[in-house]
């Protein structure tokens, strides 16, 4: 084959191939026409990374070709599309607010509650103690919690009378206080226009484990929480020889109950509009416990389907410790109990956690039945940090179909959010029994909303990609596991993402 | 020696300015950007308040744009002003000189701008660093040290909304080893008082210019 480059301007490329491969097999397949063993294309390459592009093939079959050029390392906008945050005020300024005096028309609460909204950080609770304050809140925006620090910081200096000087502000996630920051007030107004601002700040600053943290000051009625959500959903499926993208599509309904910090009742339901996955006549050839490969059989027999009915607790048992229990209809193919220890100090790189399941395989129609398949897996897992965004996790234990093994996995997450990873599975099933492919293995690709649109938010796209899926090296898809409901909330976490604390 | 940056600007500015405009010169032109006008959108309760208040004014915004905005004043606090822009920016100016910017996505995040503030204030030519501060692709803090000529370009009428105000011009002339940019500052005679200023603030961005309105 002989491919030459005929010209280009840096925009506009012209290709021309010879290829002396007289596809033989494919011809008398019926699956191409050759006619011509030079192949043209043509290729325009715009500034915002699309490419257009078309091609004249084996003299006979012409198309067009439209491809996106995505700079992972480099989001949409360096220092974020969010808008200003607000200045500091002076003290006597911030002293001489309405709710700092006697007979003011508003309270201290409301003043906090309006402005960390304004913010999208949700104030859970507060004190107020002689020169020392303290603040819980949920991110509910930022994908840099060091950015939610110091918006949270600055509307604390510019609320809180003049003799406040000490605020220790604690991040909440999944119900459960996790990292607390303690911040004087004299160092962010000495450093708010310094120009080593930032890494003066960072010195600072203390990060400490939040495990004593208590639900003092708790804002009055916040609890029970109910929250919905109405909205389509995208589920595809790769791979399939007779169809390699196939789509399931729809209408999902979820909604939770918080009924105290951490106890959380909730569930999901899908109703599929298209869906081709149901179309597929593959059905499984495994020789393991069909825990994962009857996928086609779960999209032909279900309908309204219950993706997840579950009761969760997210808990401290201790300094350094989390805690889950997640109790109910798991995920689409199991139902049972999963309980969850994670051990990770504030400034650890290293994180340990093991995890115990019992659970059943749930019928094929996604409602309330199962299946008479049961079993008892479990994890012991490692985490670590290498920096610069480089994480690695060791999970060694018991699969879903019974075979025993470890799972490497490796990410690297940027420090816009984006994070591609690999892993792999190796267990005690055979390649054999394994069947196609030998061992489970895939990327993972999450490419977070602020990188595409420059707007702080914290939801995104993530997808799993397989090659094949089969029944070995499965493991639960239990949601809310602990090392990732925690890890931003770590000091690497936030020493990452620093320099936006000013932003 | 003169910069050679300044003259340069002016001379291209110049060459690529309308037949009718052709003796158009970068001073001209920041003088008459924004001329057109157009209405401030209030985006925020705190801009609302305080252009309803009456608080000092600045008019200005991305040279390249050419889209004029309106600046009020917020704060003051340790010497420097900050400054809210409709759609939910904000600048911070030590004595007129920019110390760094907020929502514009390819932020100035700090600068260190001391000896440019001596030697503008002082009028004299003299070369000077300033250091500016950005974020980077992975959220890293990129410093850049510029070194600058400043020069005293002699004396002006700056034509402002609230009238023609004797100035000074001052140019600082900046590089480090991938950029060039020049930096033009109006100091009214009176007082000294930066009322005019163009300033480069990043390499996306590019110049912002500034300059007093009437309350």
């Amino acid at each position: 084959m002989l491919r030459c480059l005929v010209a280009s301007n840096g925009k506009l490329t012209l290709l021309a191939e010879y290829s002396s491969d007289t596809y033989s097999r494919e011809t008398a397949l019926g699956l191409i026409d050759q006619k011509s063993p030079l192949n043209f294309g043509l290729k325009y390459k715009f500034n915002n990374g699309v490419n257009l592009g078309g091609f004249y093939l084996y003299g006979s079959e012409a198309g067009l070709l439209v491809s996106y050029d995505l700079d992972l390392k480099n989001g949409a906008d360096p220092s974020g599309g969010e808008e200003s945050p607000a200045a500091l005020v002076s003290r006597d300024i911030a002293a001489a607010k309405t709710w700092n005096q006697p007979n003011g028309t508003r309270t201290l609460e409301e003043a906090l509650t309006v402005r960390l909204v304004d913010q999208g950080l949700l104030l859970e609770g507060y004190t107020v103690q002689q020169n020392h304050a303290t603040l819980r809140l949920i991110n509910t925006r930022f994908s840099s919690e060091a950015q939610a620090l110091g918006r949270a910081a600055r509307v604390l200096a510019n609320s809180l009378p003049a003799n406040v000087e000490t605020f220790e502000i604690t991040f909440v996630s999944a119900g459960i206080p996790t990292t607390t920051a303690t911040i004087q007030r004299a160092d962010l107004e000495d450093l708010e226009f310094a120009f080593n601002g930032a890494a003066a700040s960072r010195e600072r600053t203390q990060l400490s484990d939040a495990s004593k943290v208590g639900r003092e000051g708790e804002v009055e009625g916040l609890y029970p929480k109910f929250e919905y959500k109405l909205g389509p959903y995208v589920a595809p499926s790769f791979f399939d020889p007779d169809q390699p993208i196939r789509i399931e599509a729809g209408l999902s309904l979820s909604a939770s109950y918080e009924l105290s910090p951490g106890l959380v009742f909730s569930g999901k339901i899908q109703q599929p509009i298209i869906d081709s996955v149901s179309d597929s006549t593959r059905l499984s050839d495994s020789v393991l416990p069909h825990v994962r490969t009857d996928g086609v059989l779960y999209a032909q027999e279900s309908d309204l389907e219950l993706s997840y009915l579950t009761g969760e607790y997210f808990f401290r048992p201790s300094t350094n410790l989390y805690g889950r229990v997640t109790a109910g209809y798991l995920e689409q193919m199991f139902g049972g109990v999963s309980g969850e220890l994670l051990w990770r100090p504030v400034d650890s790189r290293l994180a340990l956690g093991a995890e115990v399941n019992y659970v059943k395989k749930r019928a094929f129609d996604g409602g309330f039945g199962f299946q008479n398949y049961e079993i008892v897996t479990g994890h012991a897992s490692a985490y670590y940090s290498f920096g610069n965004g480089f994480h690695g996790q060791l999970d060694v234990g018991r699969y879903l179909a019974g075979d025993w093994g470890a799972t490497v996995t490796l990410d690297r997450e940027f420090k816009n959010g984006v994070k591609v990873g690999a892993f792999f599975t190796l267990t005690d099933a055979s390649f054999e029994e394994f069947g196609e492919g030998s061992f489970d293995k895939g990327i993972v690709v999450e490419i977070p909303t602020t990188f595409i649109g420059g707007k702080p938010a914290l939801s995104g796209l993530s997808q799993t990609i397989r090659p094949v899926q089969r029944d070995g090296g499965a493991r639960l898809n239990v949601r809310n596991r602990l090392y990732d409901t925690t890890r931003d909330y770590s000091a690497n976490a936030f020493d990452d993402q620093w320099s936006k604390f000013w932003r | 020696m003169r910069s050679l940056l300044i003259p340069a600007l002016l001379g291209l500015v110049a060459a690529c300015a309308p037949q009718e405009n052709s003796s158009e010169t970068l001073v001209d032109r920041a003088l008459s950007f924004g001329k057109e006008g157009s209405t401030p959108v209030l985006q925020s309760i705190r801009f609302l308040a305080q252009a309803t208040n009456d608080a000092p004014r600045l008019k200005g915004g991305i040279e390249s744009t050419g889209i004029p905005s309106l600046a009020v004043l917020d704060t003051t606090r340790n010497g420097v002003e900050t400054w809210l822009v409709e759609g939910g920016l904000s600048f911070a100016l030590r004595d007129g000189v920019m110390q760094n910017t907020r929502g514009l996505k390819d932020d100035l995040m700090s600068a260190d701008t001391s000896q440019t503030n001596a030697a503008i204030n002082a009028l004299r030519d003299t070369t000077v660093q300033r250091k500016m501060a950005f974020i980077g692709p992975e959220t890293q803090t990129i410093v850049r040290t510029f070194t600058c000529e400043i020069e005293n370009y002699g004396e002006q009428i700056a034509t402002l909304e609230t009238g023609s105000v004797p100035a000074v011009v001052m140019a600082e002339t900046c590089s480090d080893a991938t950029t060039t940019f020049g930096n033009l500052y109006w100091l009214r005679k009176t007082d000294r008082r930066v009322v005019q200023p163009r300033q480069w603030v990043s390499d996306f961005i590019g110049p912002i210019v500034l300059r007093d309105e009437p309350n």
